[in-house]
């Protein structure tokens, strides 16, 4: 889940240290925050190896740019809202070009498993015993493929909320819109889910 | 179910996922509870959104791989530049143009071995890389007509692309370098390589005896003038003229437009010239008199520049299309730190020619290149803002964030084109003080409104390249 900025204080010292040239500090963010935007990128691009790069990408561009953070967001807003562009950029360009399901499960991405059976035995599965790993893998499978086929504004906030754990608030300042934006961005978009998920509803029930 | 109930449903349907999740308060809840416990199918929707609410929210987390942070710091360290180092960053790139001009204003005194570089529409610039230059004088006009046009179609763009990525590279390796010219007046040159037609490569074109009598004959401010007819050239050979003080360069021309005359489509879609039959013995020759006319100073011409993205052979490159209404004398670019490359100009009047800026040549890491296009002792002066070479022409545009903090165009638009992945060709002087905030938005809206603010126009090109001009 989303990491709130319980250490705020040291977050906004790492961040200003950083932001004169302490190589130190980066280290810290980048270890501090790859995991959330690592997931983010996750499921917004459904690709590992996408995501790795975009996690990359990600902290230079925001590395780059880190003097004009002037912190009156939070570090990790401000982070993940690049995070999202770049992994929205590279979901574009990726549109079109089909993802292996052992990609999409997050499995080995060089696995020769284009089909639902290696998911279960990919790193990603849970479960108590092989079936039900196998089945919880497959309602991953379809939810993940569900959300990476959202237009882009809906995977986005379904990533931030349902995933990341973000709040309407935070939502807001990384996309750039009003609360009632984002609340009502966050209804559409559930729909839009649930229609695309309409075939597997018995599968999720499960 | 009652038309009622329906219009009911309608109005509260996007309310249903927030009722799902238990969020919604106050009397919207009280009137969607009612209209659920009543309504059959919207009961069903919300059931079933809560299943998928759920079965999204089990997905959860995922490990990060164990060397992504490794990773991420290693490429930190490498690429993102230290604060206190923008500044040096910018130093070290932006070279000022007095110095840049004092670069490209010395004539090459060696020949160091050349890169071809495509122009589109079948001309070939060849580039006297890093080598010192020392210009006796001011260049006269050269330019021998291209075919085609100031907007090509990407089809055009990206042979000329893959043109280029192989003439860019091939040349050198595949050719035998070509004689040294003499080492006086004409070695002092820069060079120029047009693509003319095989006869003017011939043996006996290439004669001292011919070149000589050609350079006799030569009336350059006619040529000059007479440049408003059409010529073209072939492009299936090569020779090459020099340029500079003097620089007897119409024989090479003068034969182009008799031996050959309009070459046709050979610039559209067809006919790129990379390489090949380039004729040493001819440019060794041909320009080895001295031209007794000087040269003449040429009214400043319009100078443009466009930027494209482009995909050629092996990846992603960007072309540069420079225009002018009259031929340039020289184009200088200065990729990172190495010596400008200096290109004589090959286009027609208004262009285009292009030239290829391949990540390998940029280096990696946001880059902003000054350019500087000169025609005689005119200039202009541009800069063109890459972003990560490495996923050039990959990375569609991200909106950017934060305010300028009285940064200069110049470096808001580093940053920019760093956060957002857009190519942006702009104009100097580029030093206008930035203040407020960066527009939110799409990336292309918030250029063009940087753009407004500092008095440029920007013009897109292309999903991913925008140039920006000075408002006139």
């Amino acid at each position: 889940m989303h990491a709130r900025e319980a250490g705020s204080t040291e977050t906004s010292e790492l961040v200003a240290r950083a932001k004169q040239g302490n190589r130190e500090a980066f280290d810290v963010l980048v270890e501090r925050y790859t995991p959330q935007v690592y997931n983010i990128s996750l499921r917004i691009t459904g690709s590992r190896e996408e995501a790795e790069d975009c996690v990359q990408e990600a902290f230079l561009r925001a590395f780059t740019a880190l003097r004009r953070f002037r912190g009156e967001a939070a570090f990790s807003t401000w982070l993940y809202r690049v995070a999202v562009n770049v992994a929205n950029d590279a979901t574009r360009r990726l549109r079109g070009q089909p993802l292996r399901a052992s990609e999409l499960a997050g499995g080995d991405p060089d696995a020769s498993t284009p089909d639902l059976e290696g998911v279960g035995e990919s790193p990603g599965g849970k479960g108590d015993g092989p079936e039900e790993s196998l089945v919880e893998a497959e309602r991953r499978e379809v939810v993940i493929e569900a959300i990476r086929t959202l237009p882009e504004h809906h995977r986005t906030v379904i990533v931030l909320y349902d995933l990341q754990g973000l709040s309407y608030e935070e939502i807001g300042r990384v996309v750039g819109a009003r609360v009632g934006t984002v609340k009502s961005r966050l209804n559409r978009a559930r729909l839009a889910l649930k229609e695309r998920l309409e075939p597997h509803l018995e599968l999720l029930r499960g | 179910m009652s038309a009622d109930l329906t219009r009911e449903c309608e109005k509260l349907r996007e309310r249903l996922p927030e009722y799902a999740e238990g969020r919604l308060e106050g009397r919207l809840r009280a009137r969607v509870e009612g209209h659920v416990s009543g309504c059959p199918r919207c009961a069903a929707e919300v059931a079933d959104l809560r299943t998928v609410i759920a079965a999204v929210r089990a997905v959860g987390p995922e490990e990060t791989p164990e060397d992504l942070i490794p990773r991420v710091r290693r490429a930190a360290q490498e690429r993102v530049p230290a604060p206190a180092g923008v500044g040096l960053f910018w130093a070290r790139l932006a070279v000022p143009v007095a110095v840049l001009t004092v670069l490209v204003a010395v004539t090459f005194a060696l020949r160091a071995p050349r890169k071809q570089a495509f122009v589109a529409g079948g001309g070939v610039m060849e580039s006297a890389a890093r080598a010192p230059a020392v210009r006796a004088s001011k260049p006269k006009q050269l330019g021998d007509e291209m075919v085609g046009e100031p907007g090509l179609e990407i089809a055009q763009k990206m042979e000329a692309a893959e043109g280029l990525a192989r003439g860019w590279a091939g040349p050198a390796a595949e050719q035998p370098a070509p004689p040294r010219a003499r080492e006086d007046k004409a070695s002092s040159y820069p060079t120029y390589q047009a693509a003319p037609p095989a006869a003017a490569a011939s043996p006996a074109a290439a004669s001292p005896a011919d070149a000589s009598k050609a350079s006799d004959q030569l009336d350059t401010t006619a040529f000059v003038r007479e440049r408003g007819a059409a010529r073209s050239f072939d492009t299936d050979g090569t020779a090459t003229a020099r340029m500079g003080k003097g620089e007897p360069r119409a024989p090479a021309e003068r034969r182009l437009k008799e031996g050959v005359g309009r070459a046709g489509g050979a610039g559209r879609g067809g006919g790129y010239a990379m390489g090949g039959m380039r004729a040493p013995a001819a440019e060794a020759e041909m320009f080895a008199g001295t031209c007794e006319e000087s040269a003449k100073p040429v009214e400043a011409p319009p100078l443009s520049a466009r930027a494209a993205l482009v995909s050629g052979a092996g990846g992603k490159l960007i072309a540069l299309q420079l225009a002018a209404e009259q031929p340039l004398g020289e184009i200088a670019l200065r990729l990172g730190d190495a010596s400008p490359q200096v290109y004589a100009w090959h286009g027609p009047e208004g262009g285009p020619a292009w030239i290829p800026l391949t990540g390998d040549a940029i280096g990696a890491g946001p880059a902003a290149i000054p350019i500087e296009l000169r025609a005689g002792d005119a200039s202009r002066d541009y800069v063109l803002f890459v972003p990560m070479m490495a996923r050039l022409g990959e990375s569609a545009p991200a909106a950017p964030v934060g305010g300028y903090g009285g940064q200069s165009l110049e470096a808001v638009l580093a940053e920019f084109t760093a956060l957002t992945g857009l190519v942006v060709l702009a104009e100097r002087p580029l030093d206008v003080k930035m203040t407020g905030e960066m527009p939110r938005g799409k990336p292309s809206e918030a250029l063009e409104q940087v753009a407004a603010e500092a008095g440029f126009v920007a013009h897109r090109e292309g999903d991913l390249v925008y140039t920006l001009t000075h408002r006139r």
